[in-house]
């Protein structure tokens, strides 16, 4: 009957004690999951990813503009084809940009343009852009203006032409998307424009030589 | 002289026991002795603590078990990856195939990527129902476009089978239907990339692909494109067979 004489805890309560410091600690920690405590932030305003999505879509606004002009009037079969192709995926893929845009808080447009691309790296030393083009490869307005009044061949020539340029633009823009984006939807998606833009540009290449044409200067 | 002695014994002794059941006392002893007050702690069990901590870990298991419970039900059944449907078939053609005008003698059968015929000459994938092996090059384009196409082979499914795989495709954009001629199975649906062959139409398996590969666009290379090719609806082009 006599137990160990002790002036210290037993063991036994040492166990327990710890078992429930344990669940409480578990506990604690389910519940700030359940809170939402420590989910990733949505990407800023000048994150490269609210960054491309905003000066993507814009970029793919014009695309889908002149893709329409030619669904007006263009009476060439392969390049109808072609620019409901581009009009019908890029609008679509605006409707994504801007709708991740819209889940982040952030607004459609904004920002400086291109500022997110290429901070500090230097990567765009040497890449010239038509004087007045906000984006890499797009039309100004004095090229858009030359293209609204061409029918025929001519027009068919012109778009091909300023829709590669245009191409070859949107391509650098998503090539670095691909590399620095945070979230993997953008990067997905951006790797997907670089890769079928690329066909698209080689089948404007054979589809502009068959018509006697040559292409613009890369962006 | 032996007496008082022993009596003195069993009294030492039944203090002693009385004082450890008793808690510390100080030395009592008859005759002035005292002994160093000793603190004998009583090896009572702490069942306040273990209640405690009993009660923790059962209300911490509840809550895990309760949770884990509801997102077994909520997944049950569901395919939240290709690997979840059974049998599934995982090819590997990169994104920006080249558009061709001429036939591609494609490694797989029904094919489920490669080269393809050039915009907008998609076979239309608008939950179209067609009766005719329409050309595989056509095809190919529409997989790309994020489209899931169900083919059978005409002499091993029956007309009720061919209805029920047409239920699951008429009028459901990003999908469409039709016989192919030397199917080695009954029925094989195909997406880009993926292929998933079964020996019935009734197998459910065939809807968890669609269910799961029409339009996702994780997995085909141009999100955004469309399936509309009206022309294609009107005069689908045939599957070029060997005889001219």
């Amino acid at each position: 009957m006599t137990g160990p004489s002790s002036t210290t805890r037993s063991p036994l309560r040492t166990a327990l004690l710890a078992v429930i410091a344990i669940g409480l600690v578990l506990l604690g920690g389910g519940l700030a999951v359940a809170l939402g405590i420590g989910r990733t932030e949505s990407p800023t305003a000048d994150s490269v990813d609210a960054g491309f999505s905003r000066d993507m879509a814009l970029h793919h606004l014009q695309a889908v503009e002149m893709a329409n002009l030619a669904l007006d009037r263009s009476e060439d079969e392969a390049v109808r084809g072609l620019a409901f192709d581009i009009a019908e995926t890029q609008k679509d893929q605006v409707g994504r940009m801007q709708g991740w845009l819209a889940l982040w808080g952030l607004p459609p447009t904004g920002g400086d343009a291109m500022a997110w691309m290429g901070a500090g790296t230097g990567g765009h030393a040497g890449h010239t852009m038509s004087e007045g083009a906000v984006m890499p490869g797009m039309a100004t307005e004095e090229e858009l203006a030359v293209l609204r009044g061409l029918t025929g061949q001519p027009f068919d020539v012109e778009f091909l032409r300023l829709m590669m340029r245009h191409h070859q633009g949107g391509r650098q823009m998503a090539e670095y998307a691909v590399e620095h984006a945070e979230v993997s939807a953008i990067r997905t998606l951006a790797r997907s424009i670089v890769e079928s833009q690329a066909a698209e540009t080689g089948l404007m290449a054979g589809m502009l030589a068959e018509r006697g044409g040559t292409p613009l200067p890369a962006p | 002289m032996a007496k008082d002695r022993t009596s003195d014994d069993t009294r030492a002794q039944r203090t002693g026991a009385s004082r450890s059941g008793a808690g510390p006392t100080g030395g009592r002893g008859k005759g002035g002795r005292t002994r160093p007050p000793v603190n004998v702690v009583t090896p009572q069990r702490p069942w306040a603590l273990i209640i405690a901590s009993i009660a923790v870990v059962a209300f911490a298991a509840a809550v895990i078990i309760y949770a884990l419970a509801q997102v077994e039900q909520a997944n049950e059944g569901k395919v939240e990856k290709p690997e979840d449907i059974a049998g599934l078939q995982t090819y590997d053609y990169s994104a920006g195939q080249e558009h061709v005008e001429t036939p591609v003698d494609y490694t797989e059968s029904p094919p489920v990527g490669g080269p393809h015929a050039p915009p907008p000459q998609w076979a239309d994938c608008t939950g179209t129902v067609y009766d005719i092996d329409i050309r595989h090059e056509n095809a190919v384009h529409s997989l790309e476009h994020g489209a899931a196409w169900i083919t059978y082979n005409p002499d091993e499914v029956s007309d009720a089978d061919i209805a029920k795989l047409a239920e699951l495709v008429d009028g459901q954009s990003g999908r469409m239907l039709s016989p192919y001629a030397g199917l080695d199975s009954p029925v094989s649906i195909q997406s880009w990339n993926h292929q998933l062959k079964v020996d019935s139409a009734s197998d459910e398996r065939i809807q968890q692909f669609a269910d799961f590969f029409t339009y996702n666009t994780d997995f085909y290379p141009e999100p955004g494109a469309s399936c509309e090719n009206p022309d294609f609806i009107a005069n689908p082009i045939p599957e070029e067979t060997t005889a001219p």
